[in-house]
């Protein structure tokens, strides 16, 4: 003899009836519609510390993109429904498909080969999205039908105020029943799945249980009851020729806000928060529901009185009189305190609705249930780096590192080991450039349950974060063949500080700096490397060896840096360019002299080319007379070069775009210049040439700041800058009254 | 004979006189709980301002268009004896929703109080005869008594119209009546206990922002609902049509109804102003300073109707309504008329069939 319970997943009430069920039933054995490779996670449930949200994951430990969750929540008739077994020493088990058939059908597809039931049926056709829905959660297909919004709120008014509890289920297997007649089963896997749970129960009736309770979806309720109308053959023919894949199968906790959304049992809960209060407090649930608005608006630190929940919890039961129905549900709570919170606006409830409705809690799984070593170990240092309390919340949260602080060079080095083995628990933050130099970094920290199978796929590089992360980037390094994205690793390994890999992935860095011939790789590496230095003493680490690798790389640089320049075409051109702003940068900031001489004399090189593009030119210029290597002489003749009638107008446009790059005070302050430039507008022909050329010269020049473009359109009035005087003095427009005003203030500011 | 023609001399009947047989029916039909003092259950209140069929096959005209759940808030609020207030900008039926409430709650839609800025409490609590406060002393008889101190013993809805204009001291007359349900009359060391029944519906308007706002002791009494705009051109163009349809007959406008055509265009215009942007999600508009609401567009429609009776062929063309959109959106004559001839100029001219209400349009403005 077996008994059906048809439930619904997550469904408090489902909850209660079922364990009033299996209270009078008093089974010899419970089925659970669930995965039978994780039976022997059934028995945890009794651990205390073993706090639900939590999740089965079942996942294929030489394919880890095959993973499967199935989470449960406290109101969950299958996790009630296991804590009963246990209570009462009733064995239990899982009876649904096994993952290792699922992942091992999913394996068949991908290689082509097909089961050999499924060659003999028609073609699975498609489901409309009402059939869809009615499958998923056939109880809110029911609820709506009957003027439910709230599918719980239905269950209760159907349900639970029957006087007979027994004949609930056999009443849903009816109804169901009726909606599956007109709903042919069409979808392959779950007729596989009944065929294969009603084979549990067969197996199970064979072994000798007298008195079997049966938990399933309600959907599957009909399929599972009487078994004698579905032929063993068939059933048998469903599961046949599928190979297996073996799996493993492990706790991992859980969140209310991935349980909202679809998960495992492919029934999302539509509110955690409100169904676990509905658990807990089946009686008076407005009233507890109110309470919560209360709490929650008053932590928004909105007005909420106990005289408001109490109007709230009257109006909601007036308003839910007034709809006729029995018991108030979800949508009449959230009218009635729009009403009475919320001075008829939604907006405020906006703020807590998260909460609210869906609740921010997370579940916890004990140290001592089998985790794989990587992750024992990422607990232990999460707590150490004490970065538990972000852990274990849901919400995105910003956490400012200070790298001094040793607890906080810890959670940096965690971050980014991470990071590198890609479990992006944070992101990095552009810190405001206030801040370059200093010892801090941002981070936005948002855990996601699913980091959980991310771990487990990191864990096959080690048993720890240091030694994953280590092993990791050095077998990253072995790979990598092009230097810029090899130095980008050694920075993330420098950020990590994972100082063993970093020796092994410096002798791979000179091995590829040597063998590298693309100036332009150099270059784009260089930066980088730079930075690795810079901070490195931040991080007390050996760096003598990166060190070598620069003082290899930058003279290979400076000697390259002509021939590179040359024959590249527009684009190319540009991107030499940043490239060459960028080196400059790092030279700077290393600041070595016979560096800065040889790069200059490159530069100087590049700027005599003719062969070289216009804008890196003058690029070049531009940075030769900002460090004084060419005196104003020079970068006047150069200009005039440039500018010569003689040349290509669009080169010399380019020159120009090139020689302003990032500012035009240049203009303003050397009237020589600003001259140049006007003579050589005032000598181009309009048509074809000054129009050709004038979408480049506006794009140099709306580049420049307001003030900048304001100043030279007044210079510009003037025609010749020799007036500049004139226009510099308009510039000092101001009322001596009004100065005098404010002049001995500043001048005590200023201790005059 | 003689009472019908008394009856055709009201300009606008009471909501109960006009709907009077509906109530009758409703109240006839009503099986339901009711409330104390009510003359009929919620339920059936709900049905009379949302409309529908009774059993007994008789049709209950709709009177607000829009969101039942809102209505059943605003019922259940006056089921639960704490006071409504309804807020909305101009025009979004707010009075019409608390006039139809009381007339099927109480049956009398009269117990209204004005609300405006000159307001004392007397026009709150009670006045007096002075005459027979000088000639008797101070005596019951003498207080003259405010519509909240008549309903309050007649266990009554009263309305309060523009609760924010009135001023903030005044309105904290309210307080004790709503919380404790008693108006003391110290004069006479005795005081006024409500009925059973009473309560007040409010209406404020959310547009004019620091006229009064409520204190919060005061707000915390009252359950508020706030009237929307009708969501869809649908929607909003059906509820133009019906009123119409009623003040035409009220007004014994001549006039045949307006073409759906007509309504929907000026809807559509209305519309657009009102959210800033046109119908194609397209075009971002500026917004003039009017409310447009639907209660203008059904004036604006009812006046367009008396004009082409009286003065066009009978039928409502786009000359007919030119000069009263144009009145409706042109409030401040600088910044709403350069707005609504830019909105003439970029979106009425291109539009296929709107060029005769461009040419209307233009003529006013020229």
């Amino acid at each position: 003899m077996h008994s059906v319970l048809g439930i619904r997943h997550h469904g408090p009430g489902s909850s209660k009836s079922m364990l009033k069920a299996l209270a009078s039933l008093q089974p010899d054995l419970i089925l659970i519609e669930g995965p039978p490779d994780a039976d022997k996670l059934i028995q945890d449930v009794e651990n205390i510390h073993l706090k639900p949200p939590v999740s089965i994951l079942v996942y294929d430990p030489k394919n880890l993109s095959e993973a499967a969750y199935f989470p449960f929540a406290v109101f969950s008739p299958e996790w009630q429904a296991m804590k009963f077994a246990l209570a009462n020493n009733i064995p239990a088990r899982f009876m649904d498909l096994p993952q290792s058939l699922h992942f091992g059908i999913n394996k068949m597809k991908r290689e082509k080969t097909q089961i050999a039931i499924d060659v003999l049926l028609e073609k699975e056709s498609e489901l409309s999205d009402a059939e869809k829905e009615m499958q998923k959660d056939p109880m809110a297909f029911a609820a709506k039908a009957s003027g439910y919004n709230d599918s719980e709120r239905w269950w209760d008014a159907m349900f639970e105020k029957s006087d007979n509890p027994e004949s609930i289920f056999p009443e849903i297997i009816e109804l169901i029943g009726a909606m599956r007649k007109n709903l042919p089963q069409k979808s392959r896997r779950a007729e596989r799945r009944e065929a294969f749970m009603r084979n549990t129960i067969r197996k199970v009736i064979k072994e000798g249980f007298q008195n079997i309770a049966v938990i399933c979806g309600a959907w599957h309720a009909p399929a599972l009851q009487d078994l004698h109308h579905y032929s063993i053959k068939r059933d048998n023919a469903f599961l046949k020729g599928i190979k297996k894949v073996s799996t493993k199968a492990t706790w991992v906790p859980w969140t209310f806000n991935r349980l909202s959304t679809q998960s495992g049992y492919r029934s999302g809960v539509i509110s955690p928060a409100y169904y676990q209060l509905l658990f807990h407090h089946p009686g008076n649930i407005v009233l507890h529901w109110m309470v919560k608005v209360a709490q929650l608006l008053r932590l928004e630190e909105l007005d909420a009185s106990s005289a408001h929940v109490i109007e709230a919890v009257r109006l909601t039961h007036a308003l839910s009189a007034m709809r006729n129905l029995s018991v108030p549900g979800l949508d009449e709570m959230f009218e009635a305190a729009v009403a009475i919170f919320c001075d008829g606006y939604s907006s405020k409830m906006e703020l807590i609705e998260q909460k609210l409705i869906v609740g921010d809690v997370i579940g916890t799984v004990p140290p001592e249930i089998p985790l794989i070593p990587l992750q024992q170990d990422l607990e232990k240092t999460i707590k150490s780096a004490l970065l538990s309390k972000e852990k274990n919340s849901t919400d995105k949260k910003e956490k400012v590192l200070d790298l001094r602080k040793p607890k906080n060079l810890l959670a940096s080095h965690l971050l980014h080991r991470l990071n590198l083995l890609g479990i992006p628990w944070g992101t990095q933050q552009q810190i405001s450039k206030r801040d370059y130099g200093s010892f801090k970094e941002i981070w936005e920290l948002q855990w996601l349950p699913d980091f959980a199978i991310n771990i487990i796929e990191a864990g096959m590089w080690g048993n720890t974060v240091y030694t994953a992360a280590s092993n990791y980037v050095m077998a990253k390094a072995r790979e990598v063949q092009i230097l810029p994205e090899l130095t980008s690793l050694v920075q993330a390994t420098l950020n990590a500080d994972l100082s063993e890999a970093i020796q092994e992935i410096v002798i791979h860095l000179k091995d590829l700096s040597a063998l590298t011939k693309d100036i332009h790789n150099l270059m784009e590496a260089l930066p980088a490397l730079v930075n690795a230095i810079r901070y490195g003493s931040t991080r007390k680490m050996d760096l003598s060896a990166i060190s070598h690798v620069i003082d290899n790389i930058i003279p290979r640089i400076c000697i390259g840096l002509p021939n590179a320049c040359s024959s590249v075409d527009e684009d190319m051109a540009q991107e030499v360019f940043q490239r060459i702003i960028a080196v400059n940068q790092s030279l700077n900031i290393l600041n070595d002299d016979a560096y800065l001489k040889s790069w200059y004399e490159a530069l100087f090189k590049v700027s005599k080319n003719s062969g070289i593009k216009g804008s890196i030119r003058g690029g070049a210029v531009r940075i030769l007379f900002d460090k004084e290597y060419f005196d104003f002489n020079d970068t006047v003749t150069s200009m005039r070069y440039a500018l010569s009638p003689a040349n290509d107008s669009m080169d010399s446009a380019q020159w120009l775009e090139g020689f302003l790059y990032g500012s035009g005070l240049l203009l303003i302050h050397q009237p020589a210049l600003w001259n140049i430039l006007d003579e050589w507008i005032d000598d181009l022909p309009m048509s074809p040439v000054f129009e050709e050329i004038l979408p480049l010269l506006r794009r140099t020049f709306s580049a420049f700041s307001v003030p900048e473009r304001q100043k030279m359109m007044r210079l510009a009035h003037l025609g010749n800058a020799d007036h500049l005087e004139k226009a510099t003095s308009t510039e000092i427009d101001y009322d001596p009254q009004k100065a005098a005003q404010v002049l001995s203030a500043a001048k005590t500011l200023l201790g005059l | 004979m003689a009472k019908k023609q008394k009856k055709e001399k009201i300009l606008r009947p009471h909501a109960e006189d006009a709907y009077a047989a509906e109530l009758e029916k409703l109240k006839k039909i009503d099986k339901r709980q009711k409330p104390a003092n009510w003359q009929m259950s919620p339920w059936a209140v709900v049905t009379y301002l949302m409309g529908g069929t009774l059993d007994d096959g008789t049709e209950i005209e709709p009177k607000y268009f829009g969101n039942q759940r809102l209505i059943e808030i605003a019922v259940a609020t006056l089921v639960t004896d704490r006071a409504l207030l309804l807020v909305g900008i101009p025009g979004t039926a707010k009075t019409w929703v608390s006039e139809h409430l009381s007339a099927a709650i109480c049956g009398d839609s009269k117990l209204l109080v004005q609300g405006s800025a000159g307001m004392n409490e007397d026009a709150l609590r009670y006045g007096w005869n002075y005459a027979q406060l000088l000639s008797k002393g101070p005596s019951v008889e003498a207080i003259v008594a405010s519509p909240v101190m008549k309903g309050m013993q007649d266990g009554k809805i009263v309305r309060i119209e523009e609760l924010t204009r009135i001023p903030s001291d005044v309105q904290d007359a309210l307080i004790t009546i709503l919380s404790e349900k008693v108006l003391p009359v110290p004069e006479l060391s005795t005081e006024i206990q409500a009925k059973e029944g009473f309560n007040l519906i409010a209406t404020a308007n959310d547009r004019d922002k620091g006229v009064n706002e409520l204190s919060s002791a005061l707000r915390r009494r009252f359950n508020t609902v706030v009237m929307p705009l009708p969501k869809t051109l649908d929607e909003e163009v059906k509820i133009v049509k019906t009123r119409v349809e009623k003040i035409g007959q009220a007004l014994d406008i001549p006039a045949q109804t307006a073409s759906i055509k007509e309504i929907q265009r000026l809807v559509t215009i209305f519309r657009e102003l009102r959210s800033g942007v046109t119908s194609d999600g397209r075009t971002k508009l500026k917004t003039p300073s009017s409310t447009l609401s639907t209660a203008e567009a059904i004036s604006v429609i009812n006046s367009g109707q008396a004009l082409a009776a009286h003065f066009g062929d009978g039928v409502l063309k786009a000359n007919d309504l030119a000069a009263g959109i144009t009145g409706a959106i042109v409030k401040d004559p600088i910044q709403d008329n350069m707005i609504w001839q830019e909105y003439l100029e970029t979106i009425v001219k291109e539009r296929k069939d709107w060029k005769d209400l461009y040419r209307a349009c233009k003529e006013i403005i020229n």
